[in-house]
């Protein structure tokens, strides 16, 4: 066989094992399913992020470049902002009651800074100025839908204060990226 | 290679054009029967570019198509074997220059994996330095055992 009719084939072979380790890695998110387990938490919340969170974990993977380095630093650095709210619930603190979100919300939105915080810290570990401005994309995504499955039980505003948190630490890493 | 295992897709065709005719040749070193060694090259070109992902930019990437190369063959050449085709070695033949230069560096990457000591050992053996003794022997022994151990982990073959 000649070398042009064997590019298309070891091209959808290098293709498929790429979509092979996308996959692979998305599915090591799935034990954050358990996180439905804990009190007060919302299922049908949880397994919208978690499906948001597989596909955008498979997808990076299988793109690579900035995009797939980004994937396990932007899923740890999310683990904070699904760890602290949880935590919160853990100790007894049901957010559900009403009025009863004063330690919720903050947890989530302290967890939110500390993922930005660590996705800035990530960013500046990537050299080349476009490659990072994407890495920063990719991992603010990723630890955006992770820290929303920890969230999800203090509704919408709890999601929306780890998101700002998030955003409002990570801004200047992405500005001076977007240069 | 390592842009690739990264996922950048422009250097397909630059990897893709270095390592076919070097896999080829090495097939036809080691198969005798040139429409096997085509088989074997493109099976090899195949399983390299689609475990590609999982290549490690800290070693030496011909080394390590070749490994792979090597034990294509070996498994296409046990499989003929098994079939009794014709025109199909019993034995390998012995490798052309290419084909040495290429596993001499293979060698060389591995060696570099073994302690300075069991290094020199294996490299004293193909200078062709063998000094009587049983402590020698032994030395050797052990420095052979893990050459092996390390090409099986590097290569995956022995």
């Amino acid at each position: 066989m000649a070398p042009t009719e064997l590019i298309p084939r070891a091209r959808a072979a290098y293709e498929l094992g790429r979509a092979r380790l996308g996959l692979q890695r998305a599915v090591c998110v799935l034990p954050l399913a358990f996180c439905a387990l804990v009190p007060c938490q919302k299922p049908v919340f949880v397994a919208v992020a978690l499906g948001a969170l597989f596909v955008a974990v498979a997808l990076f993977s299988y793109l690579g470049k900035a995009a797939g380095s980004a994937v396990l630093p932007g899923v740890l650095a999310g683990l904070p902002a699904l760890a602290l709210p949880i935590g919160v619930r853990l100790t007894g603190h049901l957010c559900e009651l009403p009025g009863c979100i004063a330690l919720c919300l903050p947890a989530c939105a302290v967890g939110g800074i500390v993922s930005g915080a660590a996705l800035a810290l990530a960013a500046n570990l990537e050299e080349a100025q476009p490659r990072r401005r994407e890495f920063l994309l990719a991992a603010l995504v990723l630890a955006s839908l992770t820290g929303s499955i920890g969230c999800a039980a203090a509704g919408m505003t709890g999601v929306m204060a780890m998101l700002a948190g998030t955003a409002i630490v990570s801004a200047p890493a992405l500005l001076a990226a977007a240069r | 290679m390592t842009r690739l295992a990264e996922g950048d897709r422009e250097a397909f065709v630059p990897v893709f054009e270095l390592l076919w005719p070097a896999l080829r040749r090495f097939a036809e070193g080691l198969l005798r029967e040139p429409a096997l060694a085509e088989d074997a090259a493109q099976a090899v070109l195949i399983k390299v570019f689609s475990r590609a992902v999982e290549f490690d930019g800290e070693r030496d990437a011909m080394a390590w198509a070749l490994g792979i190369a090597a034990f294509e063959c070996r498994t296409l050449r046990r499989r003929a074997e098994r079939r009794r085709e014709e025109g199909l070695a019993a034995e390998p033949t012995a490798p052309g220059h290419e084909e040495q230069t290429l596993l001499r560096a293979a060698l060389l990457d591995v060696l570099g994996t073994l302690r300075p000591g069991d290094a020199e050992t294996v490299a004293a053996l193909v200078r062709g330095e063998r000094p009587p003794g049983a402590t020698y022997r032994k030395r050797l022994e052990r420095a052979l055992s893990r050459l092996r151990a390390a090409w099986r982990a590097r290569h995956g073959a022995d």
